[in-house]
């Protein structure tokens, strides 16, 4: 899984974080690192669609967070995700 | 490199970068900058400009593709030169001589002259001010203007030497004399091509294009 925006949704899922955070967060997690210019191209993106929102705070370092459809298109994005690995893992098996 | 950054994300548009510029410049001060980190930050301004284009920038961005293309075949296209020889046939102790019978020698001596028709030879009848024997201009064009010269100086021999042989046996007041006004000449500037003016047609015809495709983008959009 190499999507920027759905790497995002997955850091944010469990809190608010800001661009520096996602960033360590997800190659810690996905062992991927999103260049400045990746990740925040993704949070444009995902901020545009509605996926996410910026939490209000004074610092230069604004933390997002996801918001009901982002959670609900992650969820849809993961269900689609495990159908994909569960089938690919089955044909690999009887291969 | 962190300066580096800094200054490239300023490729960014406007609008983005009153948004998201400062916690970029924040998130570039936190990070250890790599090399690939500057080259993600211009593909992301690149990216970004591209998504929040509006017309006038497509417009703008086809005509100086035209123009480039354009610029590209006017400077890998060969140079060609004319050179040009002005000469008159004049009835010796007349003024005057029919335009139409003079055309009708030039070609027929042209035919005897040339084995096969030549698409950069070119004999036009120029028009003469007082009714005088009409002139005409032998004009070749050739990439090398030396050679293009050559070869309008041997056809001017050609024709003298035709028009020498044709005359021998005419009695003294039918006899035509075959005049140089203009030698031929080694022409300085190319005639082709003119490369402002490909340029400015690549330009024009970009501009055109990129309106169209702003038209389609914005039907798709």
């Amino acid at each position: 899984m190499s999507d920027p925006t759905l790497l995002v949704l997955a850091s944010l899922a469990d809190g608010e974080k800001h661009g520096y955070a996602m960033m360590e967060d997800i190659q810690r997690f996905a062992n991927v690192r999103l260049g400045p210019g990746t990740l925040y191209g993704a949070i444009t993106r995902l901020e545009q669609r509605g996926w996410i929102r910026p939490v209000d705070s004074g610092d230069r370092r604004r933390p997002y967070c996801i918001t009901g459809a982002g959670r609900e298109y992650l969820q849809g994005e993961l269900t689609s995700l495990d159908r994909v690995v569960k089938t690919a893992s089955r044909r690999l098996k009887h291969a | 490199m962190r300066q580096l950054i800094r200054w490239t994300a300023r490729l960014y548009p406007v609008v983005w970068r009153e948004r998201y510029g400062e916690e970029l410049d924040a998130l570039v001060e936190d990070i250890q900058p790599q090399w690939e980190d500057l080259f993600n930050v211009l593909l992301g301004a690149l990216r970004m400009q591209m998504t929040t284009w509006n017309y006038l920038k497509i417009v703008a961005a086809v005509a100086l593709a035209g123009a480039l293309v354009a610029g590209v075949f006017a400077f890998r296209t060969q140079n060609r030169y004319v050179s040009r020889a002005v000469m008159r046939i004049a009835p010796a102790g007349r003024a005057d001589s029919d335009p139409q019978k003079t055309l009708d020698r030039l070609q027929q001596m042209t035919n005897q002259i040339l084995s096969r028709r030549d698409t950069a030879l070119r004999i036009q009848l120029l028009q003469t001010q007082g009714g005088g024997a009409p002139a005409f201009m032998i004009s070749y064009e050739y990439p090398d203007q030396v050679k293009a010269q050559a070869v309008v100086r041997d056809l001017v021999a050609s024709f003298i030497e035709q028009n020498n042989t044709a005359q021998r046996n005419r009695p003294a007041s039918a006899v035509e004399i075959l005049e140089i006004l203009d030698p031929p000449n080694l022409p300085e500037q190319p005639c082709f091509p003119n490369r402002p003016m490909i340029v400015a047609v690549g330009l024009l015809g970009g501009a055109v294009l990129g309106l169209l495709a702003a038209l389609v983008w914005r039907g798709v959009r």
